[in-house]
């Protein structure tokens, strides 16, 4: 049966209800909210779809014991950096050689929480840094976020691939953030 | 230029049946540009959503995730039967415990006789 009567609690309140309450139903309902990602992330790294299901079982293993023993806020970002640890360690197990960006460890984030009073200003600052962007990050940029296409549309509508669409959107939405904040710190 | 703010959101979370539907071919355009907006919200989304698309029957994935949720459903029934037999009063405790020596007692008792 899928809790869909919790679907209104938080993930950040389940956990809260876990820490009060010590009931493990509180951090089972908030780990099957991440099985796809969680599925997605190990078929990422492993590459193989039965290992990758069985590399989720084994972090929901240590999911409900590790949350036992310490206060996690976060239960997102930190199931991210378990899950992807847990994968590193199985490929390293296997020999397979593992891209060195990954090697470092991942630190803890928290969301950035925007207040909606701040809303406004962010909106008149990314109509001015906007036209800063170079022609193809904009024009991408624009007719995903402005238009709500597809990746696909867009790049019906560009003639670019998919994946230059992606990169574009992906790049411009870094660049974006990075003027951003220089336009903030300038003012 | 509200819809450009989206560009600021971070880590928003996921429809899991219309991620099904994007990940089948199903999804509408409005659909495939949400999911693939959110997919850019944060690394473990992005990574993930690269990981989804890597298996070769789509079709499959929506019994794979009824697995995983049966599975954690499993190892929460487990913790929670092992947690009710610490939380069990000492009391209770205490009375088999007396009722188990009586037994031995008698047994010996009777042994002897």
């Amino acid at each position: 049966m899928p809790h869909t009567k919790y679907t209104h609690i938080a993930t950040e309140d389940l956990l809260t209800k876990y820490y009060d309450s010590k009931d493990p139903l509180w951090i089972g309902i908030a780990l099957e909210r991440h099985t796809y990602l969680l599925l997605g992330l190990c078929m990422k790294y492993l590459k193989n779809e039965e290992e990758a299901k069985d590399a989720v079982q084994q972090v929901f293993l240590k999911a409900i014991v590790e949350l036992e023993k310490y206060k996690v806020n976060y239960l997102k970002s930190w199931l991210y950096m378990i899950c992807k640890n847990h994968c590193l360690v199985l490929l390293r197990q296997q020999n397979k050689t593992i891209d060195a960006s990954n090697l470092e460890q991942l630190p803890f984030y928290e969301p950035d929480k925007i207040e909606a009073q701040e809303k406004e200003k962010l909106a008149l600052v990314l109509e001015n840094v906007l036209p800063l962007l170079n022609e193809a990050q904009r024009k991408c940029i624009e007719l995903f976020y402005l238009e709500k296409n597809s990746y696909q549309n867009v790049a019906a509508l560009t003639g670019l691939t998919m994946l230059e669409v992606k990169s574009h959107i992906q790049n411009g939405k870094r660049n974006l953030k990075l003027l951003i904040e220089k336009n903030l710190k300038n003012e | 230029m509200n819809d450009l703010l989206t560009i600021l959101e971070e880590d928003a979370d996921i429809d899991e049946l219309v991620l099904e539907k994007y990940l089948t071919g199903t999804a509408t355009e409005l659909e495939k540009h949400t999911i693939e907006r959110i997919m850019l919200t944060s690394t473990f989304n992005t990574e993930a959503l690269e990981g989804l698309t890597a298996f070769n029957n789509k079709q499959q994935l929506s019994s794979y995730n009824q697995q995983l949720k049966k599975a954690v459903r499993a190892l929460v029934e487990k913790k929670k039967k092992k947690r009710k037999l610490l939380d069990t009063e000492p009391w209770t405790i205490a009375a088999v415990a007396i009722i188990l020596l009586l037994c031995i007692v008698c047994y010996l008792v009777i042994k002897l006789m």
